[in-house]
């Protein structure tokens, strides 16, 4: 999942420490949804979006998935 | 160098800081009491081991040789627990991970053991394997609280 939080952090003049500390979760874990290493659940994605007033979509850009042992498209991708 | 009023704190310097506050940085509650706790598990062994070499058999024996590392371990593994529970989700899915890797690590090492065993190595007990089991999730235990300190 691709997302803006270092733009979004940086226009705030925050440091990742600063950001992690307002979120209460770890350095390390705003490093890794920064770099993508980690994908944040529906709470922690909640609490970026309302940290930023900003809606969960225009933070993170989410890829449509596909169903990994069938290979056909998933659910989510019809329509 | 920090100025500051005269006093005995004047002649603290930058260095004695910084170094103070890695000091402070290592030794969090995390890794202290997961360090204490694995250390008493150690030691419970150790004690187990010389009692039941030393004391006479019986009640006390058996109760001393079984409980000891039982709580302890208990203990351990409740510290552990503890430390998972006040981690934030990433921490908590990097500790998983340390549980599984330790875990496979534990699998292969045994299987390559028990191939060595046929060619004629001495057999292990099961308390070194327990031993290593625990003291690689250990370490990548306070591996991973002591990078997200």
């Amino acid at each position: 999942v691709k997302n803006i939080l270092p733009e979004l952090r940086a226009r705030r003049g925050w440091t990742q420490g600063d950001l992690a500390s307002r979120l209460d979760v770890s350095r390390q874990t705003v490093n890794a949804v920064e770099t993508g290493r980690y994908e944040p659940s529906l709470s922690l994605a909640f609490a970026i979006a309302h940290l930023f007033s900003l809606p969960i979509e225009s933070i993170f850009e989410g890829q449509r998935r596909r169903a990994r042992f069938t290979g056909t498209a998933s659910s989510t991708d019809k329509g | 160098m920090h100025r500051l009023p005269e006093g005995p704190l004047s002649r603290i310097d930058d260095a004695a800081l910084a170094t103070a506050a890695k000091i402070q940085g290592i030794y969090t509650w995390p890794t202290v009491s997961i360090l204490v706790s694995f250390w008493t598990y150690l030691v419970a062994l150790i004690v187990a081991a010389v009692f039941s070499r030393f004391y006479a058999a019986g009640g006390t024996r058996t109760l001393v040789v079984m409980s000891l590392p039982l709580l302890t371990l208990l203990l351990h593994f409740f510290i552990s627990y503890m430390v998972y529970r006040a981690s934030d989700e990433y921490l908590r899915l990097r500790i998983l991970k340390c549980a599984a890797l330790a875990g496979v690590l534990l699998a292969f090492g045994t299987t390559a053991y028990f191939g060595l065993e046929q060619l004629g190595y001495p057999r292990l007990s099961i308390i070194v394997v327990n031993l290593i089991g625990w003291t690689l999730f250990t370490i990548m235990l306070i591996w991973v609280r002591h990078r997200a300190r």
